[in-house]
């Protein structure tokens, strides 16, 4: 049996709190430790989370695309949508994640202030927030309990 | 930054001198900070732009031209003595050099669970009130702060110049697509408070304790200006790192209006708050570009620029669907100021 990356990882935190840090006088040396800790903590999470967040945010994005072109797909503002959908999907996980945040936040900003829509495009931007509250809560234990404390 | 290249370099500046003992200012992630003390009792700050620039997403020597023109003035500020574009001991990255000021950024033993501290929290927080009064009373328009420093039409555009003007700067220095922070961008603009601001000032951008330098619980220089701008005062509270925390809020404000002689529109306190949060996502964002093209590695580029800014961008997520009152009290909750851990401060 090996130990995790996450149990690996968390083993390094212990002993940075425990052995290195309360011998640590220096500010600026203590303070790159506590950043390290940081990115370490997130790291054990990332490690263990970080693919099956990608494939589940890509799936749900991609679904969400999908549907507002079908639905809207001769509005002008869905015409970012409509390219990116054109021209296939392609890259690595993490890439087409970032080309479809691209896409969501061009489609977002060729919208009219909120409360100055019509009827199609507050629905659009409804659908669009609703696919990022799911994508914040799958990204969220990644994130909070790591990047909580002090970040320096 | 090498002592012998800095002396040297110093040397060629100041005359015939030696460096006793050299200091990197913590944290000083912004820009470098380096302490100099010269064999003799002189010394020195040498403020110089990081590898690959600094957090703050404006020119570097803009705040060089803001310590020139504050010497010039009755603010506290260390004397300038010169900038350079591009010298030798920072292989070119640019610097200034000013006067040091003895002091400190911030004050141990200021958040004991005591009275003596409690009453020492007061006397800090009326000092502060004192000294930001003393800067947005300033005439800025004849100490020449118009010529390098954009200014709104008036009070009542305060408020949208800075939204218009960071907004511009976000899109400009963002590492990836942001969708909610472009969302929260829109409901800034549907929430710009009606009244504007109280005034045209001088305002410094993060001020209070970690900013200045302290030396008996007074300011004995403003520091770091990187954020100056002319705009509403009341930004300069929302930036003010926990100063209005220090003691009864109501009574600081009270104090501060009794000596700069305006208002602060309540309505701007919620709007800042939230203003805040968007603005530092700006601005840590921003240094974490260097950070991906490797040109600086510092860890707080990554925890900052990658880790807060997602953390914030989920707080503006969830402000969306609120009102500004119940946004501006959600925030605050997640809102920590760094230097009032005992952990990064000592103390």
């Amino acid at each position: 049996m090996q130990p995790s990356a996450r149990a690996l990882i968390e083993a390094i935190i212990t002993s940075l709190d425990e052995v290195v840090m309360p011998v640590v006088t220096d500010k600026q040396a203590a303070s790159s430790l506590r950043s390290a800790r940081t990115l370490l903590d997130h790291l054990a999470r990332r490690v263990e989370g970080e693919a099956d967040m990608l494939s589940a945010d890509n799936a749900d994005a991609l679904a969400v695309c999908r549907a507002i072109a079908a639905r809207f797909g001769g509005h002008q503002a869905v015409a970012a949508i409509a390219a990116f959908l054109a021209a296939g999907p392609h890259g690595s996980p993490q890439g087409r994640n970032e080309a479809m945040q691209t896409v969501i936040e061009a489609t977002l900003r060729g919208l009219p202030p909120a409360g100055a829509e019509s009827d199609e495009e507050a629905e659009i931007r409804a659908v669009l927030r609703d696919y990022l509250g799911r994508r914040f809560a799958r990204e969220r234990e990644m994130i909070f309990p790591a990047f909580l404390g002090p970040p320096f | 930054m090498q002592q012998d290249r800095l002396e040297s370099y110093l040397r060629g500046k100041m005359g015939d001198l030696r460096i006793d003992r050299m200091i990197r200012a913590f944290p000083g992630f912004s820009r470098e900070t380096w302490l100099v003390w010269f064999a003799g009792g002189e010394s020195v700050v040498v403020r110089a732009e990081p590898p690959g620039g600094g957090l703050a997403p404006v020119p570097f020597r803009r705040e060089w031209q803001v310590y020139e023109a504050l010497g010039r003035t009755r603010i506290p500020v260390a004397r300038a003595l010169w900038y350079d574009a591009a010298p030798e001991p920072t292989d070119g990255r640019p610097l200034f050099v000013r006067q040091l000021v003895e002091g400190s950024t911030y004050l141990p033993g200021l958040y004991d669970d005591t009275a003596e501290a409690a009453a020492r929290r007061r006397r800090v927080a009326e000092e502060h009130a004192e000294k930001l009064a003393m800067l947005h009373t300033l005439d800025w328009r004849e100490a020449g702060f118009g010529a390098f420093l954009p200014a709104p039409d008036s009070p009542r555009d305060a408020l949208r110049h800075e939204l218009k003007t960071w907004e511009a700067i976000w899109r400009q220095v963002k590492t990836e697509a942001f969708p909610i922070v472009s969302e929260a961008l829109g409901w800034l603009e549907a929430h710009l408070p009606k009244a504007g601001g109280a005034a045209l000032s001088l305002c410094k951008g993060n001020n209070g304790i970690g900013e200045e330098i302290w030396r008996d619980d007074r300011i004995v220089a403003f520091s770091d200006w990187e954020l100056a701008s002319i705009g509403d005062p009341g930004g300069d509270w929302a930036l003010s790192q926990g100063m209005l925390e220090l003691w009864d809020r109501r009574e600081i404000l009270r104090y501060y209006e009794s000596i700069t002689g305006f208002a602060l529109p309540p309505e701007n306190f919620a709007y800042y708050r939230v203003w805040d949060i968007f603005k530092t996502v700006c601005a840590l964002n921003a240094g974490l570009r260097a950070f991906l093209k490797g040109e600086n590695t510092v860890l707080a580029r990554a925890t900052l620029g990658f880790g807060k800014v997602k953390v914030f961008e989920h707080l503006l997520g969830q402000v969306l669907t609120m009102d500004l009152e119940e946004a501006a009290a959600f925030v605050v909750k997640w809102r920590k100021n760094p230097y009032h851990d005992r952990r990064v401060t000592g103390g």
